[in-house]
């Protein structure tokens, strides 16, 4: 095992770990915070498989992005989440009964599904890599984004802008006048 | 670089599942919201692992998650607009609350 | 040529931003309705102009021009155009936000456009976004309503998850192939020896799509959707988003997972059948309008599964065929339902007591959707699944033909209720019936179309025979 490997693991574990966490923190905004770092870690994991560019952007759009509009959902619509579960609710009763289950069901499920991916995956063969690998990562996907993609590039653009339109008029106060 | 590309699925597989899990699980709309983020994280990886180790064309997975990335941002976008709306409206986005209408 | 190729498309999106503009500065917003019908019907004739050009691939692959496309459009087109029609009154009464509801629409329809007119995973995947996240949005615009919210946000959920799911399918097809594009993915696929890995693909892929024609056991989201969404966004989804749906799928199986394809077909008509029978049932017992108009669509889903699980090219003519009707029949029906929540806001069965005197001629055109949708002579839905069975008893899926049949008779009773409530009943509330020249309109248009298609249907069954999925 190189160096890469092992860096490889160690981002790999804090990921996974965190996005664990996301999945069984008990407070909303705990697990909001471990998803920015699950995508940090992803953000990593980019950077060995020498997507520099797609690191980058991962940062930018997830961490940055994703991130706080979901910081922002929470403060705006759950307040009471933000201390924690509180005695009297129902449902969190019955999940604190339950802690183990609550823990150890996700877990087990994401280990069954990936040792059966990894059983197939390593019982296939596989293409053999890209002859040369482009370091220069910007430019492969600048030159592939404006020649080949235009038309899904001009879709993407649609789509932000229908995201725009729909999301103003759906959080729209409305105004009392009309 | 010796990492082997089973070992990169095995990650995403693993996020993909936590993902899939926690959205199907969870009661509160926006914790559904952040594992689907998760299960888009996790096809993210794989395609770029795919660019990576599987020919011929190193820039199609990139291209692909640029994409991705993009109708994810959207998404979330649209995500929070919804659950603000009703949030507004009912006070609380548990959506085993959301029952007006029978299953 | 490229451009004429895809000016369909360019329209589109040109209206799309036409109505844009025009929502800021038109002080009646009817005249966004207008310049709707009129920019869809300029792109109609421009998709009718490629009809028959020889299939072409352009824009490095990403655009796929052919008549299965082509055909696409004219049904995305024609439901587009009769919403357009019909919304104005409902959306006022409601208090929706009339600009970005018929901008909205507009560009979900552009998706169902780039959905069916390419072979490419990237552009088929941003096509569906494009259309779900419209919708999204689309079914949660009736501001009055809860119930509009909380079709939204279980909308919003299910499809994003599900959307991640196709997509996970997706990148392992990137995988197995170093290819997106279809054809090129089938050729790896041929070869490939990773079998194991190209069904767990295909069970993603498959799942996914299921999501989004509401196949059982996939439909969850479905009936809340389409009876909380505005009821012009209903008819929507039902027709033109499944009907998308279904393009892809049929793409995606006889094309690209075309070497694996036998595999898949016996699961098909197992969740043709077992959504077909749910959807039936649980129609019998609804007692509001829409909601048992969903719990229909769910069931013609079914039928309309039958085509591809089939999948000869007679199966796949059938399907075409049935769509067009389909989405005629359904639209048209929702246009009488769009009338009489315009005057009783209600939207139960029960409202349609006495439409017979009231309206005899709404009473008629019902009776004759329902009749179509029911599959009774002389309409395009008795034609569409005439050809279905038979289809499916050459296909040598005899059991399938007959689950159709008798499900065809399980749908009789809750058709008819609503038939029996417009003639029947006795006591009506004396109320003036009225709707706007549009509604009338669309209405017309949905009626003769069905019945059009039931008496003449071999014109366009000869067409159809044409249509290749495969390029």
């Amino acid at each position: 095992m190189t160096v890469t490997d092992w860096v490889f693991l160690a981002v790999a574990a804090v990921t996974l770990f965190s996005a664990y966490r996301v999945v069984v923190s008990r407070k909303i905004m705990h697990a909001a915070l471990w998803l920015g770092l699950t995508f940090f870690g992803v953000a990593g994991i980019f950077l060995l498989l020498g997507a520099d560019f797609l690191a980058a952007a991962q940062v930018l759009v997830y961490v940055g992005a994703v991130t706080t509009i979901i910081i922002f959902g929470i403060m705006l619509s759950t307040p009471e989440e933000l201390r924690g579960p509180s005695p009297e609710a129902g449902s969190d009763a019955a999940s604190s009964a339950a802690p183990t289950r609550r823990s150890f069901l996700p877990l087990v499920t994401a280990i069954g599904f990936a040792a059966v991916m990894v059983a197939l995956v390593n019982r296939g063969e596989w293409p053999s890599p890209p002859g040369s690998v482009s370091t220069d990562t910007p430019r492969l996907l600048g030159e592939a984004l404006f020649t080949r993609f235009v038309i899904p590039f001009e879709v993407a653009s649609v789509v932000l802008l229908v995201a725009l339109v729909g999301a103003i008029a759906l959080a729209l106060k409305e105004e009392s006048g009309q | 670089m010796t990492l082997s590309l089973s070992v990169v699925l095995a990650v995403s597989a693993l996020m993909f599942g936590l993902g899939v899990y926690g959205a199907l699980t969870q009661r509160n709309a926006i914790r559904v919201l952040m594992c689907i983020e998760l299960v888009l994280n996790s096809v993210n990886i794989n395609l770029v692992a795919f660019s990576r180790y599987v020919g011929p064309d190193q820039a199609l997975g990139q291209v692909f998650t640029v994409f991705v990335m993009t109708v994810a941002a959207a998404e979330a976008a649209v995500g929070l607009a919804i659950i603000l709306m009703v949030a507004r409206r009912k006070a609380h986005i548990d959506i085993d609350q959301i029952n007006l209408l029978k299953w | 040529m490229q451009y004429v190729l895809i000016l369909p498309e360019i329209l589109l999106a040109g209206l799309g931003l036409v109505l844009l503009g025009m929502d800021l500065f038109a002080k009646s917003k009817r005249s966004l309705a207008v310049a709707g019908v009129i920019g869809t019907l300029a792109t109609l004739v421009a998709v009718l102009a490629n009809f028959g050009v020889a299939p072409a691939e352009i824009w490095s692959g990403t655009i796929r021009v052919d008549d299965f496309a082509q055909y696409f459009k004219v049904i995305f087109l024609v439901i587009l155009g009769l919403v357009f029609l019909f919304s104005h009154e409902y959306l006022e009464k409601r208090d929706v936000r009339m600009g970005e509801f018929y901008i909205l629409v507009t560009f979900a329809t552009l998706g169902a456009f780039l959905m069916v007119s390419s072979l490419e995973l990237i552009t088929i995947y941003l096509g569906l976004e494009l259309m779900t996240i419209a919708s999204y949005i689309l079914a949660g615009m009736l501001r009055q309503d809860a119930r509009s919210s909380e079709a939204s946000i279980k909308f919003f959920l299910m499809g994003a998850l599900t959307s991640g799911v196709i997509l996970y399918g997706l990148s392992l097809l990137l995988g197995l192939s170093g290819s997106t594009h279809l054809v090129a993915i089938a050729e790896a696929l041929a070869t490939s020896p990773n079998t194991a890995l190209i069904t767990a693909a295909g069970v993603f892929i498959i799942a996914g799509l299921g999501f989004k024609i509401a196949a059982v056991p996939f439909h969850m989201w479905a009936p809340d959707t389409y009876e909380g969404a505005p009821t012009p966004v209903s008819a929507f989804l039902i027709t033109a988003s499944e009907a998308a749906g279904f393009a892809v799928l049929l793409r995606i199986l006889l094309v690209g997972l075309a070497p694996a394809l036998a595999q898949w077909k016996m699961v098909l008509a197992v969740i043709a059948f077992v959504t077909m029978t749910f959807g039936n049932v649980t129609a019998i017992v609804q007692t509001r309008t829409k909601r048992m108009l969903a719990y229909s669509a769910i069931a013609q889903a079914g039928y309309i599964l039958v085509g591809v699980a089939v999948a000869t090219p007679q199966s796949v003519t059938a399907m075409l065929f049935y769509m067009l009707a389909y989405a005629f029949m359904t639209v048209g029906a929702f246009a009488v339902v769009i009338m009489l929540s315009n005057h009783i806001p209600s939207e139960e069965i029960e409202d349609f007591k006495g439409l017979a005197q009231r309206a005899p001629g709404y009473a008629l055109a019902m009776t004759l959707l329902l009749l179509s949708l029911i599959g009774i002579p002389p309409t395009g839905g008795f034609f569409g699944k005439l050809a279905l069975y038979r289809s499916a008893v050459e296909g040598g899926m005899v059991w399938l033909a007959l689950a159709m049949v008798i499900n065809s008779a399980i749908s009789v009773p809750y058709y008819f209720n609503v038939i029996r409530n417009m003639y029947l009943a006795e006591e009506a509330p004396a109320m003036e019936l009225s709707a706007r020249t549009g509604l009338k309109l669309a209405l017309g248009i949905a009626v003769a179309a069905t019945l059009l298609l039931g008496v003449f249907p071999e014109p366009l069954v000869g067409f159809l025979r044409t249509i290749q999925v495969m390029p």
